[in-house]
């Protein structure tokens, strides 16, 4: 993923010393896995022009904000609703017998409520017991040539049907 | 990557289970008290009653026998309380016969008794707190007014049932104004 390039701001040094790839990646800062074809005269006058384009922290920020962990896998998302089910029902058994024998509606809802609060602790927050089986991507596959080879190949399809 | 349960989602479904898991147990409670037999005995005496003739302003104006009756209740009503009573509405009612209405029913006092509250009633020389009217001269000299206790039972969930407790007395009322019967 592109995003690796988007990582502090550039510095100039670093970036002659890359080379073309390195450059096509960090061009991209602010669009993430556009990737451009640069000349070498373009990648002179980007060196020298980069700190003017230099990102600072809060895309940064945001990206990070949106990748802490809120959800859980499949696995766990299926325990967690069996969870909540049974915590809940078994709190509203223990709540009706309570209730009948202590002649009290209101120490039923009590432990309903409980019951209620109680699983909303335990299901609601994806605690790493709902992560354990976490889904399995494909390998990340190199971009750069191949990427340049089969975009060429797309775009003289898309001459051909034309 | 698709988020297909987001923590909201998983709160909504939480929510809406436990809504449904509440309501099926308050139809459980509904269930557990349904059949039950709200009566309960009840005694009944009457100590004094007085008739006056005064003009009636509910209605026209012409003048109709007013009662005022003093009476004790006993009613022993635990058995009643269960966990699905939120109160008793107990009122006490009055019925008699006359020459223009075959039937007539006053209610002269009611109280209203919460779960919590002693359900062993015992009020002596209770006054009536409602006017006993009667549209026209039909208590002068009347043989026969019956007194009787109800109560509605108000439950928590469900249906209110309206029981007449088992006791109840008649008493004849007196055949002159302003002349006090005691009983």
């Amino acid at each position: 993923m592109a995003r690796g390039g988007a990582r502090g701001c550039l510095c100039p040094s670093e970036t002659s010393a890359s080379g073309a790839t390195a450059v096509g990646l960090r061009g991209s800062a602010g669009r993430p896995g556009y990737v451009r074809c640069r000349s070498p005269k373009t990648i002179f006058l980007k060196n020298r022009l980069s700190p003017l384009y230099c990102r600072s922290s809060p895309p940064i920020m945001l990206e990070h904000l949106s990748s802490l962990p809120t959800q859980m896998d499949y696995k766990g998302q299926k325990l967690a609703e069996q969870m909540f089910q049974g915590i809940i029902l078994f709190s509203a058994i223990v709540g009706f017998i309570y209730g009948y024998l202590a002649e009290q509606f209101g120490w039923t809802v009590y432990i309903v409520m409980a019951g209620f609060a109680f699983s909303c602790l335990l299901t609601l927050p994806p605690w790493p017991i709902y992560r354990r089986h976490p889904l399995k991507w494909l390998p990340v596959q190199d971009l750069g040539t191949e990427d340049k080879k089969s975009g060429d190949r797309k775009i003289k399809r898309h001459a051909k049907n034309n | 990557m698709p988020k297909m349960n987001t923590l909201l989602s998983r709160a909504n479904s939480l929510f809406a289970f436990t809504l449904s898991v509440m309501a099926a147990v308050t139809l459980g409670c509904i269930l557990t008290t349904a059949f039950k037999d709200r009566s309960a005995p009840v005694r009944l005496h009457v100590s004094r009653i007085l008739l006056k003739k005064v003009e009636d302003f509910t209605g026209p104006r012409t003048k109709s026998d007013l009662g005022f009756i003093t009476f004790h209740i006993y009613a022993d009503l635990e058995k009643t309380f269960d966990w699905n009573v939120k109160q008793l509405f107990l009122y006490l009612s009055a019925e008699y016969t006359t020459k223009s209405n075959a039937v007539n029913q006053v209610v002269l006092w009611d109280k209203i008794l919460l779960r919590g509250e002693n359900p062993k009633l015992d009020l002596k020389d209770v006054k009536s707190k409602y006017f006993f009217f009667d549209d026209g001269h039909g208590l002068k000299g009347n043989r026969n007014v019956t007194l009787t206790l109800s109560w509605q039972v108000v439950p928590i969930a469900g249906i209110l049932p309206l029981v007449t407790g088992s006791g109840r007395v008649s008493v004849p009322f007196p055949d002159s104004y302003e002349v006090a019967k005691a009983f």
